[in-house]
């Protein structure tokens, strides 16, 4: 008898050059590994291409360039080109500067990228474009427990599109509506984020941060530059906005409406301008008019699908206080945000819809509950670095003596590093690459933020025992899984006191809930925890330091625990006091 | 790099400005409606996945 030994299909699906450079890698349609440039460069949202997570993903799966079948790119670079090219024909002769800048750094690089597959990475086989859109769609569908949906792509821009309407079944994604460059609700947001300090595409969740602050006084001053109809479809007026010919995402009419701009905040935070209650107002005000331009498009959504669930990507799916609120203001009953709701997310939708769609393969599509699908360390190189560092550790070989010993710093109120497992794909620290502490005392959160460094009106997110969600959180009464930490849910007033670091100024918080099968010791330390202190909950923070990406190796870990006043470091099975 | 610059200059004030004028002709103003989505309802798009464009 002969045995025939099947190779399996191995897809790597990419995405570059934007922000937030990812590959990611699916064996017969299951992700095998996925990881974000930045991790590895050090770069925070880094954009280019990614040599060093494309390395990692194929030493994770033990194989070379020459076993992957396909590579599937995350988005059609030559149509975004035109659009470019189009834009600066439409733009004549205002647009020299980003002219100067854009098209040398196309030429060189961005309109290349079959060449830098087949020759930097000497790959052969076929490669696959995906629109950048679909595959944001794909990203969300593919990884969602549904059979059929609706699906809503939101972000700053693709090729052309801005905003669809799609819908799903049977591993089939049909676009139904579109909006088209330059109206972008995630181009408005970020035209206010700059214009409020911040930086584009790295600071709108400040935006978000800062909006429970204010009141939202300027949406009558907002809808004079967008022209916003029933069904949720818009159109900016583009004489307020200058982001097609500049390097500045507004002009002087938009001034003339909304004041003086607050000036920009340096990377060591020493020039700020003072918050002012305008600019919180104003950022209430975008916040309340992006939500409203949101439910309308979902409800239009829902009105030509009439399909029950729902799945957003693309940027602006990262808005956790606008997806809180998804449903009480639409029809939908189950709705799926994909944690890497961005761009990074985008090569794993790339890779799902090449093998499931059009590889059509016969696998089901799996729904992904964990995100963990990074690297991941030894506790014997754990240790030889303890030692290198001449730090003086406890090595737990019992997990449950371990757990116990973190839930009782925890609830001593000590600032723990929590480095455990594979790292988190996307934005998101998920329980693997955290700092957490009690969530109780409200001085946790002042104490978090000398750590981090953060701005003192940002709030922190927290985990929470899936189980015990419903008892905390206003949430829906047909579910609990939010496993991504992208909704905000109002805490119901008879918990507020029990999660006093995490409230933030209007009740809401972002939240995690964290199930059984999806992280296990995770799950036991927060169900240890409760033990402990009666709270399924904990502060979780993600593990970097301000305007650092998340950090990945051991190394990183122990360098920002000596850096900072941060109590205990639990990595792997070591506990290590700082003596600092 | 300077002369790139130079190149580029050039080519944006003549090739971008013929363009321009070629745009200005064509253009048709949007007119009023009741929804800016376009539709892709009765026509799908056909995608050429192994193309960059």
């Amino acid at each position: 008898m002969t045995i025939i030994k099947i190779r399996p299909m191995y897809i790597l699906g990419i995405s570059a050059f934007y922000h937030d450079s990812a590959a990611v890698l699916i064996k017969d349609g299951t992700i095998i590994v996925a990881v974000e440039e930045e991790r590895f460069s050090r770069i925070k949202h880094d954009n280019a291409f990614p040599f060093k997570a494309i390395e990692l993903c194929l030493k994770h799966a033990g194989i070379t360039i020459k076993d992957i079948d396909s590579i599937a790119y995350y988005e059609k670079p030559l149509l975004k080109f035109e659009r470019i090219l189009q834009t600066f024909v439409e733009t004549y002769p205002y647009a020299l500067k980003p002219f100067l800048k854009a098209i040398p750094e196309w030429l060189s690089e961005k309109i290349k990228v079959e060449d830098v597959i087949k020759k930097k990475l000497q790959f052969k086989k076929k490669i696959y474009f995906i629109p950048h859109h679909l595959s944001h769609a794909a990203a969300g569908y593919f990884t969602s427990p549904y059979p059929s949906s609706t699906i809503v792509t939101i972000d700053g821009v693709g090729e052309y599109q801005t905003t669809a309407i799609w819908q799903a079944k049977n591993n089939e994604i049909k676009l139904l509506k579109s909006l088209d460059f330059p109206h972008s609700i995630g181009l408005l947001y970020s035209t206010f984020t700059a214009f409020l300090g911040f930086r584009v595409n790295e600071d709108e969740y400040k935006v978000m941060g800062l909006a429970a602050y204010g009141k939202p006084k300027y949406i009558d001053k907002i809808k004079k530059i967008i022209d916003i109809k029933s069904d949720g479809s818009f159109t900016l007026d583009m004489q307020y906005f200058s982001f097609r010919e500049s390097f500045q995402m507004w002009n002087r009419k938009f001034e003339k409406i909304f004041g003086k701009p607050r000036s920009f905040v340096s990377l060591r935070m020493t020039k700020s301008e003072p918050f002012t209650q305008r600019h919180k107002d104003i950022a209430a005000s975008i916040q309340y008019v992006t939500e409203q331009i949101y439910f309308k498009i979902l409800t239009h959504a829902y009105e030509i699908t009439r399909e029950k669930n729902l799945c957003v990507s693309g940027g602006v799916g990262l808005n956790a206080l606008a997806n809180g609120k998804i449903y009480k203001n639409t029809s939908f009953q189950h709705v799926h945000i994909f944690g890497p709701a961005g761009d990074g997310g985008g090569a794993i939708g790339a890779a799902l819809y090449t093998y499931l769609h059009i590889l059509q393969q016969k696998t089901p599509k799996k729904a992904i509950q964990s995100l963990s699908l990074g690297t991941s360390y030894k506790d014997q190189d754990i240790e030889v670095l303890l030692r290198k560092e001449g730090l003086k550790y406890k090595r737990f070989i019992n997990e449950k003596e371990l757990l116990e010993t973190t839930a009782k710093l925890l609830a001593e109120n000590n600032l723990l590093g929590w480095f455990q497992g594979r790292m988190e794909f996307g934005p998101r620290a998920l329980g693997n690459r955290s700092i957490l502490a009690n969530p109780k005392p409200a001085i946790m959160k002042a104490k978090m933020n000398k750590i981090k460094k953060r701005e003192l009106y940002r709030p922190f997110a927290c985990s929470i025992l899936q189980e015990k969600v419903q008892d905390y959180f206003e949430i829906p009464n047909n579910t609990n899984n939010f496993p991504f930490m992208n909704f905000c849910f109002k805490v119901k007033k008879e918990k507020r006191m029990d999660l006093q670091a995490v409230v933030h100024k209007d009740n809401t918080c972002r939240m995690q809930t964290v199930d059984k099968n999806s992280n296990p010791r995770y799950y036991s330390l927060l169900k240890e925890f409760q033990k402990q202190t009666g709270l399924p909950a904990l502060m979780n923070t993600s593990f970097n330091m301000n305007h650092e990406p998340i950090i990945e190796t051991p190394q990183q870990a122990i360098e920002d625990f000596q850096k900072t006043n941060m109590n205990y470091l639990v990595i792997g099975s070591f506990v290590v006091k700082n003596n600092t | 790099m300077i002369f790139v610059s130079v190149i580029l200059f050039f080519f944006y004030f003549s090739a971008f400005g013929m363009a321009k004028m070629m745009y200005l002709l064509l253009y048709k103003r949007t007119k009023q409606t009741d929804s800016y989505w376009k539709s892709h309802i009765e026509k799908a798009t056909q995608i050429d996945y192994h193309s960059p464009y």
